[in-house]
């Protein structure tokens, strides 16, 4: 229980620190259930003085499937796989929204929560870490109402399902990494919090959330299409629920490579920047 | 050394402050600054410079080469006027900032409360923010739920804990996160300017409370612009000035020094006998305030009386002379006023031409803790009153809080509110089975 008691020994050195530094696993461990209540207030917060409350985790992902059923589905007749394409879609909606949700409340983390970063010290981690935490429940909520959609459409799972958990895994790094560089920058350029709804919008196209994958026919273009990782967890997801036919190839590889790339990167440059963030937030 | 808590030495901070590089720039020239703007904040940015803008290279240094050493169980003031660094010193005591140079270290949990009510949230319930802040600030949730009660009931908040704190008064969130700070039993407790919130009551609670805390061991780094606490609370006191260390000593002569730098008065004004202010009766040479033991001082311990002594020079024969002295307090407030009435040896007689030295006895126990200023007043009389002069502010001094437990505060450790605090007389008789008679004349027969 007494984590934080370790303290009571030891003697907390103070120093201007050099270059860069590396992200203290334990500390974060140590002040676990900061992040904890931080992303519990998050979810409690959201819905408050709401009339749908939670509801709204569903209507998001649902009424932008419903439009882009008419829109892609309908008018524009998109291949969907084989699949219904309002299942089809919302399979895609419901990753990809925990990822743009994610990122946009991350970026933000350390800006909005300034009155608590310039007067109390944790790591700062602990803050863009929660605020993705915080978003699991929507995707729960959001991925119910999928697993309603398949019984209503009558499609079934597969026994990849069992997959599913890994791709999360990805899907959670690759917002995780994203954000750590975002939130960092947001403190010293506010241009961030303008780019970053702007740049999500954009990002859902190039991920195959309206279309398949399928359609990119060229292998180079699939290779630069993989350093996307939200493509194999988007198309990843669809494999294991619907049973398409786009199994993650090597391909995955490269975005898990991606990811772990993105939050290594991530975490240094955060950290570097950790230093400054009372004095410029 | 173990018995060292914190040790900082040449702890500097380097801060830069907006200002373009150069103000004699042509039009097109500060076109192009500004085109390049973004482009050298992100080389700065890519170098993980912490500046918020591109053209800053115009430094400040909030705090420059300050060291000490506190002692485990120390409780240690920092005083100093706005900006001189000491909000900078307890954020990177608290790890909040780093330090530009120097080190520090800090031994054991460090509990730090730079702003009441830190990470409240308007939406959440009194109870789940107590959770939440109990949280931020280092305390497990266990630890949380086992003090809940008692944080509840320090903070007087009952029965609308299970109510969102938006709703609350400002005093009962300030309380609220006071009750929770102050029991997240740290090693190190390091306090900022909070207690200037709240009404006088709550303020001695929490004041009771730091107290409590620091006799249980903890060490105590404490921030206020309220001189008093500073010296009712803390042993010792760190002056700085400008991001330096002006005096490291004891509490009562370092607020003191750093009190009567503020006003720029002192406890003596002398005149030159020519350039004297006054009328044509009497003419003012000297002021000063003397203590009992015959020094001339401007920090007056609560316990000990002093005099104001005024040199007057009398002009004309056959007047009579008026001496008045009037106090006021730090906050203006005029705590009495003093005619020499009271003496008939003095009051409406004639002087003698020549040099007079006219005291005024203040004993001790009677003020309180504060700042004073000291007006004067003298007045020819015979026949007719006629005003020779009259000059506020003339001296400053302070009346200091004593550690030791004779003074009226005794053995507690909190402040005693009020204009003035003298040391009555009590007395206690156990009337149970006594006549009535005892109880009627307790008083009466002194």
């Amino acid at each position: 229980m007494d984590t934080l008691r370790v303290d009571r020994v030891s003697v907390v050195q103070i120093a201007p620190s050099k270059g860069w530094s590396p992200v203290s696993l334990s500390e974060l461990w140590a002040y676990r259930e900061v992040i904890f209540f931080l992303a519990l207030r998050d979810i409690k917060v959201r819905y408050k003085q709401t009339v749908f409350g939670a509801l709204w985790a569903v209507l998001q992902p649902f009424t932008s499937m419903v439009i882009f059923s008419v829109i892609f589905g309908r008018i524009a007749q998109m291949p969907s796989d084989g699949i219904p394409y309002p299942v089809f879609s919302y399979a895609a909606l419901v990753p990809w929204m925990f990822f743009a949700n994610s990122v946009t409340k991350a970026s933000n983390s350390l800006v909005g929560n300034a009155g608590i970063v310039t007067r109390i010290y944790f790591p700062r981690l602990a803050m863009p870490l929660s605020a993705i935490l915080g978003n699991t429940v929507d995707f729960v909520l959001a991925f119910l109402m999928l697993l309603a959609l398949m019984v209503y459409f009558g499609v079934t799972p597969t026994a990849n399902v069992v997959w599913l958990p890994l791709l999360l895994v990805l899907a959670f790094a690759t917002a995780l990494g994203v954000s750590l560089v975002l939130a960092a920058m947001n403190v010293q350029f506010r241009d961030v919090g303008h780019a970053v709804p702007f740049a999500l919008q954009l990002a859902m196209f190039v991920t195959p959330v309206v279309y398949p994958a399928s359609l990119i026919k060229d292998p180079a273009w699939q290779f630069a299409y993989a350093l996307n990782p939200m493509v194999g967890v988007v198309e990843g997801f669809r494999w294991a629920l619907l049973g398409t036919d786009t199994a993650p190839g090597p391909m995955i590889l490269v975005s898990a490579c991606v990811a772990a790339a993105l939050i290594f990167g991530g975490a240094r440059y955060f950290k570097r920047i950790e230093r400054t963030f009372a004095d410029v937030v | 050394m173990s018995d060292v808590a914190i040790v900082a030495s040449g702890i500097s901070k380097q801060y830069h402050i907006g200002q373009l590089k150069k103000l004699n720039m042509t039009l097109q020239e500060r076109l192009m600054q500004s085109a390049t703007a973004p482009l050298r904040r992100i080389k700065g940015l890519l170098e993980g410079r912490g500046s918020a803008a591109a053209d800053l290279d115009q430094v400040f240094w909030a705090l420059r080469d300050v060291s000490f050493t506190i002692r485990q169980g120390e409780a240690v003031g920092i005083i100093g006027s706005n900006g001189s660094g000491k909000s900078t010193l307890l954020r990177i005591l608290s790890r909040i900032t780093e330090p530009t140079g120097g080190t520090a270290s800090v031994r054991g949990r460090t509990g730090s409360l730079l702003e009441v009510g830190t990470g409240f949230h308007g939406e959440l319930t009194g109870r789940e923010n107590v959770f939440l802040n109990g949280s931020i600030l280092g305390m497990r949730q266990a630890e949380v739920r086992a003090k809940f009660d008692e944080i509840v009931e320090f903070s007087e908040v009952g029965q609308f804990i299970d109510t969102p704190v938006k709703h609350y008064s400002s005093g009962m969130r300030v309380r609220l996160a006071f009750a929770v700070a102050a029991h997240v039993d740290p090693d190190v407790f390091i306090v900022d300017e909070v207690l200037a919130v709240g009404d006088a009551r709550f303020r001695k609670k929490c004041l009771d409370k730091m107290s409590e805390v620091q006799k249980n061991g903890c060490t105590v780094l404490f921030v206020s612009h309220i001189a008093q606490i500073v010296t009712s609370m803390c042993s010792r006191a760190i002056w700085l000035r400008g991001g330096q260390v002006v005096k490291d000593g004891p509490a009562v002569q370092t607020v003191a020094e750093y009190l009567g730098e503020g006003l720029g008065l002192s406890a003596e004004r002398t005149w030159k006998r020519e350039s004297a202010p006054g009328g044509e009766v009497a003419r003012v040479t000297a002021i000063r305030l003397r203590t009992e033991s015959g020094e001339v001082t401007d920090c007056i311990d609560v316990r000990s009386g002093f005099c104001i002594e005024l040199e007057l020079e009398v002009l004309q024969h056959g007047k009579g002379i008026i001496v008045l002295h009037g106090l006021q307090n730090g906050d203006g407030t005029q705590v009495f006023s003093a005619v020499d009435t009271n003496n008939p040896t003095l009051h409406m007689k004639n002087w003698p031409v020549g040099r007079h030295l006219v005291r005024m006895r203040v004993p001790g126990n009677l003020l309180q803790v504060d700042t004073y200023t000291v007006e004067t007043y003298v007045a020819a009389w015979e026949p007719i009153q006629i005003d020779q002069f009259y000059e506020r502010n003339l001296l400053c001094f302070h009346v200091v809080d004593s550690f030791e437990q004779d003074s009226s505060r005794g053995k507690w450790g909190g402040t005693l509110p009020g204009v003035v605090r003298p040391l009555l007389e009590w007395d206690m008789q156990h009337i149970d089975g006594k006549s009535t008679f005892d109880r009627s004349r307790s008083f009466a027969g002194r």
